[in-house]
């Protein structure tokens, strides 16, 4: 059962120092690295709004309620789902940071079956875990916000906080990777063979792969709306279809972009 | 009698140039696969691209940037960002016609303001086998005509300015004028208007809309697409006192991409098919009617750099062939 947003007792934002507090689930807590990289920004926010909770760098464990609660990591640990629903059941707005947060991250390419035979070949049979299988975020609760990426933008993170504090609905527009590669005149990998995502991923990392050498492998997600069965149909021509299947399940392996693409994927 | 440079003195003449002015123009990665040519600031003429076909981006690049700061505001002051000028050298004639059909998009019916204070900054010499045609706005125009001579028109005062230059000289005789191939004329198809006007239950355009990635690369290289968005951004975790809190931003955006049309929650064009088809009635139909041109220099850079290799020629060519079935 998905946890709800609490609808009573919601404070006014403006009243006061927004209350943020920030979590962290199984995940490799780059995002939770970027937002640290601020630096003297993240001083500046430390003033303007009032981090109640950060295992990662502050010695606050304060139990809510919150404004905002930031979500990083994919719920595996049991623990993690405990914190995902807390998470919600305190704050008004839940936001996701990152690939693993949003889409389940690259642990969530298993499905349940290949999940708990990796259990086995990793520990043996006789180890017993009560971990499931990552799921993204919002398996569990509703989501208000997603800031994807893996890791997050540094910008995007600046606005999105910037709009939660000055009550903007923050914006969702999303062009695919291919306009900020093409803005900085890269070399089209695609055309040169390589199996690039990203004519079919969203925006917002600066095009930071491809700009040196590295072909999009999609963190950023599928962008809605994108073709991606004209890709899936071109990629399955130049690699053959089990490593298109690879390619695309890589990050968009909870997506229901995937799952229309693969409809017998369990 | 005709006023002509020796294209020993070109070399010159540039360095003379770009000891005043910043001087962008075409250079060459000869490593690279795709992308081999780009427009950069040319510190040497030996970086200097003759012949360039066509670079990643258009000129547009210079007066339409892909990201660009409008204005910026925060603490009671607004203020624009400075401009400067610079000199564009060696452009080809059609990215010159390029540059004068985008003038008229962004005069026409109204002026952009920011478009207008950049165009004026930039001083554009245009070197060309072909003469000069009558769709130019530049300031000064070179033609080959011969292995060693260029015939040197000048546009603008600017021109006349460069032109007075003692690396040019009064010529009688440079040569005969050289003509290269007609481009393919099939932009300029007397009845394309209408042929693609009627052409939407033509079965190309659903085959299109399978092929096509939707990645909007098409838009980003074209020299005459020109849609944008604008959109103000505010970072809290700027200091007031130094630095302004907000940005009035524009950046390209293309009406290929799933949410263009967008208005208040409302999708007004959801279906690719749709999107596609609106590309090129926009290109073939709404700007040959409006502006008298075609919104196509024919320059090929969205053949190129297509990931799905969809070529406009062949497109408008089978609607063209079609023309009687389609109506």
């Amino acid at each position: 059962m998905k946890s709800k947003k609490p609808t009573k007792n919601e404070k006014n934002i403006n009243s006061q120092r927004l209350k943020v507090a920030i979590f962290d689930l199984t995940d490799c807590e780059g995002c939770e690295l970027v937002l640290i990289n601020l630096r003297e920004k993240l001083a500046l926010l430390n003033e303007q709004t009032d981090i109640a909770n950060w295992r990662f760098a502050f010695d606050n464990h304060n139990l809510g309620p919150f404004d905002v609660s930031f979500i990083e990591g994919s719920p595996t640990a049991e623990k993690d789902i405990e914190i995902t629903k807390q998470a919600r059941a305190v704050s008004k707005y839940v936001v996701t940071l990152g690939s693993c947060a949003e889409l389940g991250g690259i642990q969530a390419t298993l499905n349940n079956n290949e999940w708990e035979e990796g259990i086995k070949e990793v520990y043996g049979n006789s180890y017993k875990t009560k971990n499931k299988a990552p799921k993204p975020v919002s398996y569990y609760i509703d989501v208000d916000y997603h800031l994807p990426g893996c890791p997050i933008n540094q910008n995007e993170l600046a606005q999105l906080i910037t709009s939660i504090i000055s009550e903007k609905k923050p914006t969702e527009y999303r062009s695919p990777v291919c306009l900020e590669c093409k803005a900085r005149e890269n070399t089209c990998l695609f055309l040169e063979g390589e199996p690039c995502l990203g004519p079919i991923t969203k925006g917002g990392c600066e095009a930071v792969c491809p700009s040196r050498g590295l072909r999009c492998w999609g963190c950023f997600g599928p962008l809605s709306g994108g073709n991606h069965k004209a890709l899936k149909r071109n990629f399955e021509k130049q690699f053959g279809k089990d490593k298109t299947k690879e390619l695309l399940k890589t990050f968009f392996s909870q997506t229901n972009e995937f799952k229309e693409l693969y409809p017998k994927e369990k | 009698m005709s006023l002509a440079i020796h294209k020993k003195d070109l070399a010159d003449l540039f360095r003379d140039l770009s000891g005043k002015w910043p001087v962008y123009g075409p250079t060459e990665n000869k490593e690279a696969v795709t992308s081999r040519f780009r427009f950069a600031k040319l510190s040497s003429f030996k970086n200097f691209a003759f012949n360039y076909g066509h670079t990643v981006l258009p000129p547009k690049q210079f007066f339409l940037p892909p990201e660009e700061v409008l204005f910026r505001f925060g603490d009671n002051k607004i203020s624009p960002p400075e401009e400067t000028e610079i000199i564009l050298f060696g452009l080809n004639r059609k990215d010159g016609e390029g540059i004068f059909y985008l003038d008229k998009i962004m005069s026409e019916p109204i002026i952009d303001e920011k478009y207008q204070i950049r165009r004026q900054n930039i001083k554009i010499i245009i070197i060309d086998s072909l003469p000069p045609s009558n769709s130019l706005n530049c300031d000064l125009y070179l033609q080959r005509v011969d292995k060693d001579h260029y015939l040197a028109f000048p546009y603008s005062p600017f021109g006349e300015e460069i032109a007075q230059n003692p690396y040019f000289g009064h010529e009688g005789d440079v040569g005969t004028i050289s003509t290269r191939h007609a481009a393919d004329e099939v932009i300029y198809h007397p009845r394309l208007d209408k042929i693609v006007e009627n052409s939407y239950n033509h079965p190309i355009w659903d085959k299109l809309a399978d092929t096509c990635f939707n990645c909007g690369i098409c838009s980003y290289v074209c020299p005459l697409c020109y849609c944008f968005k604008v959109e103000d951004q505010i970072d809290i975790t700027k200091n007031v006192e130094n630095d302004c809190q907000g940005c009035r931003n524009r950046s390209w955006d293309s009406c290929m991409l799933p949410d263009f049309a967008k208005v208040t929650f409302h999708n007004f064009r959801p279906e690719l098919k749709d999107r596609i088809y609106n590309w090129y009635y926009h290109k073939f139909v709404r700007m040959p009617r409006e502006y008298g041109i075609p919104g196509c220099i024919d320059c090929g850079r969205c053949i190129t750099y297509c990931p799905a290799n969809i070529n406009y020629r062949d497109v408008l060519k089978e609607l063209i062939k079609d023309e009687k079935n389609t109506k």
